[in-house]
């Protein structure tokens, strides 16, 4: 008997501890979120990131989860520099959450291309740029290049804004200035986000120059491209994409793509960037899509190929006294021909200098089959 | 007639022009020149809040002139004490402000502090701007000790980096564990621990965490040359010399960098290192409270900000401008760009701190440890006091000499200086 009352007693005593703890728990009404400090960004696309959701009941362990989702969520759109989360309590107990806000600089612009001396011969590729990032206010992009030294022409490439689905395309049109013949491409791309780290999708290209020529790329990629956060010590990102192509007059093409990146903070903020690609190709290849050779130091026009394996190394050095500038010893190798591959090799010095409006302005130096000065960010 | 009311209205309309340009020219901001000691991160993230208080501010504008670090800021401002050249506000180490009350060089602002402001800022931040009753600073960015150690030296030695030592004894029994020869050669390459054995600073909490004190509450007399003062010394002697888990002759200089490189695996740093710590290791940074001996005791340390100016407009506009400086909201910015202490309760309770603290667990660390922090015992004397201990403290752990007998002379050498001040 003893036994059975006591069974019943400590589900009861339970119940009650529950209960008491329940009711003392502190409960909040989101009466109201508000977004500020947003001049360019959409309120509602910032909204599409927050899990707070108005009217809603929370306790105050669901409250602070649901910020810190929040704003795990802002940051890893990029857009901000500051996201801040303050509360204000009235005196019926209605909460309102201020989402305050402050936005990066989305426009940056500046200069691109290489000079190189190789075998006695200047060869030279230069161009302007601009990208902006925060397209309409919803996180797409956009980035243009013109190439103002023997091509000229355009890049254009627009990215929708960073949802489950999303579209970008791609636009080219060069004209060499020496040679007078011209190319134009558009490549229309579209991506599915199955998980934060996981997305596959298809691109299409129609590429014309002497004849034209059509090509599918499904591609799959995986892990981070960007580094979100200074607590994100390592990362990586993947991408695999076999490709067909045919042209419209003759006969078709293939081949595989696969580039894999891992990033490591070292020290004193100090990067390990590696880059690692294979491109393997075959069949009636467009001129344009030929295989080059990848390594700074060298003219990439002066080594072709249908199979590429590269490796990229860089270490990213900031200056204790001034981040803003950082140094960037690096090493590049190619395996690069048709039927026996070439090892090309390179290596030199950067200064990557960040500023409101280069993210960053490149000059580096570096010693191939030449000597080349390169102005384009490879990471 | 008509001629005579056209002359009195031009009039009109000419002074009410005049006191319009008039009212434009008043409208010219003050400047405010502000000395600081903030190097690096902690610079910056001070030059963005200054930027964003004058681009805010139409009345008041913000000059921020870097003085080196505190010393080179007390330095400067005797200096400035001579010209009679001092900025309107400074920051002023807590521990060296007393160099310019007892001069008269700078006025109590108690009058100035709201009583939102008396409530909302905790008690222990009061107590370092406070003399005798006298608000002497308003209380900007303090700190306090905490442990700082490598999780991954802790999971290679087997220990749980989830457990940290809580007393000084744990200290030991992990460092024994820590302490690590990779290469056997016969000289250590990872320590166990490193206290900074800076001064005053150093000491002060460790006496009190046995039960001793400093100096006496009327600032005449030394009582660290006792047995706890002893048995603090002893145990450093130990951890180096029997246990062999401390180098004995290293700065914290030297510690600091050793630390970054994972060739120690813990030690005391000011909490205010943990957002540089946190960004700029390799390793994963556990934070801990700092370890205690019998009682549980941190030194509460930091700089307060103090006015100079003795105009009563650029009293207001320098006092407009702090209290912006440590409003809710920019204290919560500080504490989580710098990792110094956040100042008001409304911040601590913030929901915007809170869920920063589940994410950065590292810097709740120090809040928790407010409750049994005190500054150290004040007095006009402590630079050259703190000179006297660095040098009994380096004759202890390098010279190896007898304890009891170093502190004897310390304390005598103090007494004499605290003497001369109570004969004044």
């Amino acid at each position: 008997m003893k036994r059975v009352k006591l069974t019943l007693l400590i589900p009861l005593i339970t119940l009650c501890i529950n209960g008491t703890l329940l009711a003392d728990a502190e409960r909040y009404y989101l009466a109201q979120l508000r977004i500020a400090g947003n001049r360019i960004t959409n309120e509602e696309y910032i909204r599409s990131f927050i899990t707070l959701q108005e009217g809603r009941m929370y306790d105050l362990d669901g409250i602070l989860s649901e910020i810190n989702r929040s704003r795990d969520n802002l940051e890893k759109t990029g857009l901000f520099s500051q996201i801040f989360f303050n509360d204000e309590l009235d005196e019926k107990g209605n909460l309102s959450i201020i989402v305050q806000l402050k936005e990066k600089n989305y426009l940056f612009f500046g200069p691109t291309g290489f000079i190189v001396y190789e075998d006695e011969h200047i060869f030279s590729d230069a161009g302007l740029y601009f990208s902006y990032e925060n397209l309409f206010g919803n996180g797409g992009s956009v980035y243009g290049e013109f190439p103002v030294y023997e091509n000229v022409g355009m890049l254009l490439r627009a990215q929708g804004a960073q949802r489950k689905f999303s579209l970008s395309a791609e636009v080219e049109y060069v004209r060499s200035l020496n040679e007078g013949d011209t190319f134009s491409r558009i490549s229309p791309e579209a991506t599915y986000r199955y998980r934060e780290t996981l997305s596959f999708g298809i691109l299409s290209s129609l590429n014309i120059d002497s004849g034209s020529s059509l090509l599918f790329q499904p591609f799959l990629e995986t892990g981070r491209k960007k580094r979100y956060s200074l607590k994100m010590k390592r990362w990586a990102y993947g991408r695999f994409a076999p490709f067909y192509g045919f042209y419209f007059e003759t006969g078709s093409y293939y081949g595989v793509d696969f580039e894999a990146r891992f990033h490591r903070d070292l020290l004193l903020k100090i990067l390990y960037n590696l880059r690692v690609g294979a491109v393997l190709q075959g069949g009636d290849v467009p001129e344009n899509l030929i295989l080059t050779a990848d390594v700074r130091g060298t003219y990439p026009q002066s080594r072709t190929g249908n199979k590429l394996f590269s490796v990229v190394n860089e270490f990213h050095i900031p200056l204790p006294w001034e981040e803003s500038v950082v140094i960037v010893p690096f090493i590049d190798a190619n395996l690069l021909g048709y039927s026996s591959l070439d090892f090309l090799f390179g290596g030199g010095i950067g200064v990557h200098l960040f500023t409101k409006y280069q993210n960053p302005l490149v000059a580096e130096i570096a010693f191939g089959k030449g000597v080349m000065l390169n102005l384009r960010k490879r990471f | 007639m008509k001629k005579k009311y056209l002359i009195i209205l031009l009039g009109f309309l000419t002074l009410l022009i005049l006191s319009l340009l008039t009212a434009g020219i008043n409208r010219k901001p003050v400047e405010i020149t502000f000395w600081h000691s903030m190097s690096i991160y902690q610079g910056d993230t001070l030059e963005r809040m200054v930027q964003e208080f004058n681009d805010r501010s139409p009345d008041v504008k913000v000059k921020l002139i870097f003085q080196g670090l505190y010393n080179d800021m007390k330095t400067k401002l005797l200096t400035a004490a001579k010209t009679g050249d001092f900025p309107d506000i400074a920051q002023i180490a807590i521990e060296y402000m007393d160099v310019f009350i007892y001069d008269r060089k700078i006025d109590p602002i108690t009058d100035y502090i709201s009583e939102d402001d008396k409530s909302d800022i905790l008690p222990q931040f009061w107590n370092g701007v406070t003399r005798e009753r006298d608000i002497y600073a308003f209380p900007f960015n303090q700190s306090v000790q905490v442990l700082y150690y490598n999780k991954d030296a802790f999971r290679k030695a087997g220990l749980d980096p989830e457990k940290p030592p809580k007393t000084w004894s744990e200290v030991i029994e992990y460092g024994k564990k820590l302490t690590k020869d990779f290469d056997n050669d016969g000289s250590v390459d990872q320590w166990a621990v490193l206290i900074s054995l800076e001064g005053v600073f150093g000491f002060t909490p460790l006496i009190r965490q046995v039960g001793g004190e400093f100096l006496n509450e009327d600032r005449t007399k030394a009582l660290f040359n006792t047995a706890e003062g002893v048995r603090v010394m002893q145990l450093l002697q130990d951890m180096a010399y029997t246990y062999r888990i401390m180098p004995s002759n290293w700065t914290l200089f030297e510690g600091t960098n050793a630390f970054l490189q994972g060739k120690i695996a813990m030690g005391p740093i000011t909490c205010a290192g943990i957002k540089f710590a946190e960004e700029n290791l390799p390793w994963e940074l556990g934070i801990a409270p700092l370890p205690y001996i019998e009682n549980k005791s941190v030194l509460l340390g930091g700089a307060g900000i103090v006015i100079f100016t003795k105009s009563s407009a650029r009293k207001r506009a320098a006092f407009d401008f702090i209290q912006w400086l440590t409003s809710k909201d920019n204290t919560i910015l500080w504490h989580e760009q710098t990792g110094y202490l956040p100042i008001r309760k409304s911040a601590i309770e913030s929901f915007e701190l809170q869920s920063f603290h589940r994410t950065h667990p590292n810097y709740r660390v120090p809040i928790d440890q407010l409750p049994y922090s005190r500054p150290p015992d004040f007095t006009p004397y402590l630079p050259q006091i703190d000179q006297i201990i660095r040098y009994a403290i380096e004759n202890i752990m390098i010279n190896r000499k007898e304890p009891r007998q170093i502190l004897d002379l310390s304390a005598d050498k103090i007494n004499d200086l605290l003497k001369k001040e109570e004969q004044k």
